[in-house]
């Protein structure tokens, strides 16, 4: 476990599927119905506990419009977690997770790409069945084949796991060894001991 | 501390002591002790440069030359030859007159209008020097020159008026005047003993300023050098007040500005300004100092104690020796600062000559120096993390960076370093280490790229967006470009042209992957599958040496080279130890295919249909495809070719579950399942199966053909599906029979009746009839059989009397008929029974509309010349109107409105 005690979570996925709700309900229990679509990026933080520790977690909200997308990779660079968030009635917004969790993976290049605590939401439960395109099923089967990504249904309106999704990334980022610079080291304190860690760690 | 300048000796001169010095044009005059006039010539060419004794005047005057003065414009020379000034023609160097017969002349300063101006133009630029050269040459009449001089307290200003100078002014001081200068035309500098003066010219004032009140740290102060500093770096004209050995600068006002202080190593001599240094002459040694920061340059050994500068040259001289100090350019000085390594002095070096650069060629050199830094950290210390800080905050072209890492060229290298990670010897770890602070650089310039791409698109799709975009949304979106851009300082990318961005994001995407490749290839995948220009060959080769296939594909299938994607995909699947053994990563690939490219759809699928029938299906049933019914027709027609089973499978799914309504498709069906039928053996279960589908098919359907299938169904079997069949074409009479004489099941029989009677429908409302005829048909006995009573008392109801009389045997008994009648006489009076209940609620009904009629037509208002409606309060007259429950009018035409 690392003594971090600042995590910082980024929230990715097609606009509208209510990234800045699902925030905005976690962090002020406020749900609006009208969209506005977020240009660039904002954060908002929470203070958790997390197992009897008591962790900040700042959430950035990003835009998933790409041409309001402006973030450095520095940005994702220091991403301790990241959700992916998708619209369970709309198919398209399902498709690009592919996508997102790749470009993520590039431009924040993390050491241990397989095991990076991601989470995947599936939002708008809420709405009524027959609208509904991807089933729980067809979710978690991705969620399973991407390296057991914990995976929610959430209402960012009805307040539906909200809550608990941000408490597992927490959680599951805290798991996750800090991201220690690893050549910053002589060569004598030898690689090995840090490339069996790595196997330890992944999950493939 | 660097050299920015150097000194020569001038040769050839006599052995006379000196005492002044001037230039003027391409001459430099040197008086002597002795009041002899020494001319000589400089040549500066680019070759060469040096300094020659061309003439010499020894009757020049008799007494020492204190002070030579050059004056432009006029062809002056002055001299102040001991106490007296005298003027020359300065080209003949004809003794003229003696300025104003004055007599005790100790120091002067001249205003000269023209020099003035070009000494604070050369900081300009060029142009406009000439331009100046120009205003020389055209209004000679205009130049202002004017002389300060002191004769002990006494301080007299003259001017130079057509041919002779002029007294302006004279001041009665307070002290003995140690040293004069001017500022602009009408200000000037007085240095007393301990203290000093600023007298405004236009107004007469003349405020002292006294050192040891006013500031503390001046106090020791006794002004004996005020140097001018005429620069346009600087806000305003200033001074640089020297005391001792130490110097500081005075506003035009008088009031001193602390913002630098200059402590010399000695006590100056004299400090003469050269932008941008201030060059002390020292005993022993001549100092050079910034003039912006004050902090020293250079010490040159050289005892010299009189100094002039001249086009760009110090001339100096001590009693004995002449030198030329001569600057060092920009150029040569920066790099023997960066020879050093000295950067933060290069950067201070470039701050320190602002003026010669345009803001452009600032950023430009300072980026061409934090990159040398850069570059030295990461080559020579090694310190990757703060070279690549400085490489982040620079704009340089990438490909400079990528030069540092010669590695990434060779494909044997790069698996040697991958290779190399559990090493544990220096110089690979050290690469590594490298190459891990890359990754960070490649990625920022991926983003850089996009953003530059998309800040192109946006401008490229401008011009051509609809009318119908709202203003908003375009506003919006380019004012999230144009924030962008303006809080970057992105000067490399902003110069970048689409086909630039496309090159350069190759060059960087293929690092990248190289990268990737060395210390983390879990990422090659995301990178590949991500929008990216990755060099085909060099990512082939590297993932075909290194057996990634997995990667490989991904390669291809963002490259579009789906055929060789699908090639492995297809070995693999063949390989039972491989990760890829099996259909379904082909399975999977295909169904990501655009409809475009259904052609491959179909080429590769072939191969999942042979191995793997059932999973092929997945295929063609994906939504992508099914969905499109043009897909369907050429789904089932390739299906059809290669396997009937798979086709069968694909024609009941979307027969089924897409409701697909093509007859062709249920015709197919249709006869897929009779040929399956016809070729298995009777009771095989297989077959039982194929006759079960086939039945639902028929009796569900509408779609297909009846008597196409007829025509196909064999002779002799399958009377049951006939029999749906024929009931599909109304032939109930020959369906009932088939279940009757064929299959011997009358329950069947029975059970058919009951599923198509309807007593609405022409065709099926004797459907019992029909089952009776034809099993007295059947019987063919005088008596009607039990079965047929039994019929006749169940379904009684629904058949006719009348007809079923005719169709009788001549002796059947009416006593047995007796339930039946009773029955159909029942269902009669029922029908009776209910008719008469409708009749009457619906006369009834008829009633309460017509008086609710009644009603309405009984009520009136009267319409009166007052009467006026509700919401206009205009009359009605004869206007349409309305009545509301109220009994208010309202004009038809306001209560429309109203409703708006
Ligand atoms: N019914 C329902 N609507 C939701 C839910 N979450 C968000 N919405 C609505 O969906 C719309 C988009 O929500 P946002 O949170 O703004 O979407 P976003 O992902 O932040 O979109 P971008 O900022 O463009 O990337 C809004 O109108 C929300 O009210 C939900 O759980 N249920
Ligand atoms: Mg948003």
């Amino acid at each position: 476990m690392s003594g971090k005690n600042l995590l910082k979570a980024i929230i990715l996925g097609d606009s509208g599927v209510g990234k800045t709700s699902l925030m905005n309900q976690y962090v002020n229990k406020k749900f609006s119905n009208q969209y506005k679509a977020t240009i660039g990026a904002d954060f908002l933080t929470k203070e958790v506990m997390v197992d009897d520790k008591l962790i900040t977690i700042q959430i950035w909200d990003t835009a998933g419009q790409e041409r309001f997308q402006s973030l450095g990779v520095a940005f994702y660079r220091g991403a301790d977690c990241c959700m992916l968030v998708y619209d369970v009635n709309n198919m398209k917004s399902f498709e690009t997770l592919d996508n997102w969790r790749d470009e993520f993976l590039v431009q924040a290049s993390p050491k241990h790409p397989e095991s990076f605590p991601f989470i995947v939401l599936g939002n708008k439960i809420d709405l009524e069945e027959s609208k509904r395109q991807i089933s729980q099923k067809r979710a978690m089967a991705w969620c399973q084949s991407k390296g057991n990504i914990p995976y929610f249904e959430t209402s960012a309106k009805e307040a539906i796991n909200v809550e608990q999704a941000f408490q597992q990334i927490a959680r599951n980022a805290l798991m996750q060894e800090a991201d220690v610079p690893e050549f910053n080291f002589p060569p004598s304190v030898s690689l090995d001991a840090e490339q069996k860690q790595d196997q330890g760690d992944c999950n493939c | 501390m660097h050299e920015a300048y150097t000194y020569q000796l001038i040769q050839d001169k006599p052995p006379l002591e000196v005492t002044a010095l001037c230039s003027y044009d391409n001459k430099l005059f040197v008086g002597t002790k002795d009041g002899i006039l020494l001319i000589y010539e400089i040549n500066d060419n680019d070759d060469a440069f040096n300094v020659s004794l061309v003439d010499s005047r020894k009757d020049f005057t008799k007494k020492e030359i204190k002070e030579l003065y050059a004056i432009e414009g006029i062809n002056i020379l002055l001299c102040l030859s001991d106490t007296q000034l005298l003027a020359y023609n300065l080209e003949t160097l004809q003794f003229i007159t003696q300025v104003a017969k004055l007599q005790g002349v100790q120091y002067l300063d001249i205003y000269n209008s023209v020099s003035k101006e070009n000494e604070v133009n050369l900081f300009k630029n060029d142009i406009n020097i000439e331009n100046n050269n120009n205003n020389i040459n055209d209004n000679n009449s205009n130049i202002i020159i004017k002389l300060a001089l002191a004769i002990r307290k006494k301080l007299i200003i003259l001017q130079w008026n057509q041919n002779s100078f002029e007294k302006l002014n004279e001041f009665n001081l307070s002290h003995t005047i140690k040293t004069i200068s001017w500022g602009k035309e009408y200000t000037l500098c007085i240095g007393f003993a301990r203290n000093y003066a600023f007298i405004d010219l236009s107004t007469d004032t003349i405020d002292y300023f006294s050192l040891g009140n006013s500031l503390i740290d001046l106090t020791s102060f006794t002004p004996s050098k005020f140097t001018k500093v005429y620069t346009n770096s600087l806000p305003n004209n200033q001074f640089l007040l020297t005391k001792d050995d130490a110097s500081t600068y005075i506003a035009e006002t008088g009031q001193p500005l602390k913002s630098v202080n200059i402590k010399w190593s000695a006590i100056p001599l004299a400090v003469v300004y050269m932008h941008p240094y201030f060059i002390a002459l020292l005993p022993q040694m001549v100092e050079i100092r910034a003039f912006n920061s004050g902090i020293l340059i250079q010490n040159i050994e050289l005892n010299v104690t009189n100094a002039v500068v001249s086009n760009d040259i110090l001339f100096s001289s001590n009693d004995k020796d002449l030198y030329t100090i001569i600057p060092i350019d920009f150029d040569n000085q920066v790099v023997q600062l960066l020879n050093k390594k000295q950067f933060s002095e290069s950067l201070q070096l470039v701050e320190l000559y602002s003026s010669i650069f345009t803001p452009d060629e600032k950023v430009a050199e300072i980026t061409r120096i934090r990159s040398l830094e850069a570059k030295y950290l990461f080559k020579e210390e090694k310190d990757y993390e703060r070279a690549f800080g400085i490489f982040l905050s620079l704009e340089i072209d990438p490909n400079e960076i990528l030069q540092l890492y010669p590695m990434l060229d060779s494909n044997e290298e790069i698996l040697a370093l991958k290779n190399s990670k559990n090493n544990k010897d220096e110089s690979s770890f050290d690469k590594l280490q490298s190459i891990n602070h890359l990754v960070h650089y490649l990625t920022e310039q991926r983003s850089r790229l996009t953003k530059q791409r998309l800040y192109l698109l946006s401008i490229q799709n401008r011009s051509s967006m609809p009318k119908s975009f709202s203003n908003s949304t375009i506003n919006s979106y380019l004012s999230a470009a144009v924030s962008e851009f303006s809080l970057s300082t992105i000067v490399y990318y902003r110069q970048l042209s689409l086909p630039d961005v496309e090159a350069l994001s190759n060059v960087i995407d293929t690092a990248l992957f190289k990268v990737y490749m060395i210390v983390n290839d879990a990422l090659i995948g995301p990178l590949l599958r991500v929008h990216n220009n990755c060099d085909m060959d060099v990512c082939e080769s590297l993932l075909k040496s290194q057996n990634k296939y997995s990667e490989l594909i991904d390669l291809y299938k963002g490259k579009g080279y789906h055929k060789k994607a699908l090639d492995i995909l297809i070995t693999k699947g063949e390989s039972p130890d491989e990760s890829m053994y099996g259909p379904y990563h082909i399975i999977t690939y295909l169904q990501k295919l655009n409809k475009t490219d259904f052609d491959l759809v179909l080429e590769y699928s072939v191969w999942v249909i042979e191995h793997y029938p059932e999973e092929s299906l997945e295929i063609f049933t994906y939504e992508k495809f099914s969905g499109d019914e043009l897909l369907r027709g050429i789904i089932v027609d390739h299906l059809e070719k290669h396997s009937k089973d798979v086709c069968i499978k694909y024609l009941d799914y979307i027969i089924n579950r897409l409701n697909d309504s093509s007859s062709e498709n249920h015709n197919k069906l249709a006869s897929y399942y009779l040929e399956k039928i016809v070729s298995l053996k009777e009771g095989d279960e297989e077959r039982k199966k194929y006759e079960e589908n086939l039945k639902n098919l028929l009796e569900k359907s509408t779609c297909y053909s009846p008597n196409l299938i007829l025509s196909q169904l064999p002779k002799q079997s399958l009377y049951e599906i006939r029999a749906v069949l024929l009931s599909h074409i109304g032939e109930h009479r020959k369906a009932l029979s088939i279940y009757f004489n064929e299959l011997n099941d009358p329950k069947m029989a029975e059970q058919y009746c009951i599923k198509y009677y309807n007593p609405e429908d022409e065709k099926v409302k004797d459907v019992f009839f029909t089952l009776i005829q034809i099993h007295l048909e059947k019987e063919k006995k005088e008596e009607i059989s039990d079965d047929v009573l039994e019929l006749l008392n169940k379904y009684g109801a629904y058949i006719d009397a009348a007809k079923i009389m005719e169709i009788f045997p001549e002796s059947t008994k009416l006593n047995k008929l007796g339930i039946y009648f009773e029955k159909f006489f029942q269902e009669l009076m029922n029908r009776k029974h209910n008719q008469k209940i409708i009749y009457n609620l619906l006369k009834s009904e008829q009633l309460q509309v017509r008086e609710e009629l009644m009603n309405y037509q009984s009520q009136s208002i009267g319409i009166s010349e007052e009467r006026v409606c509700k919401k206009c309060l205009k009359r009605i007259g004869t206007s349409v109107f309305v009545k509301d429950s109220n009994n208010s009018v309202i004009h038809y035409g306001c209560m429309k409105s109203k409703k708006k």
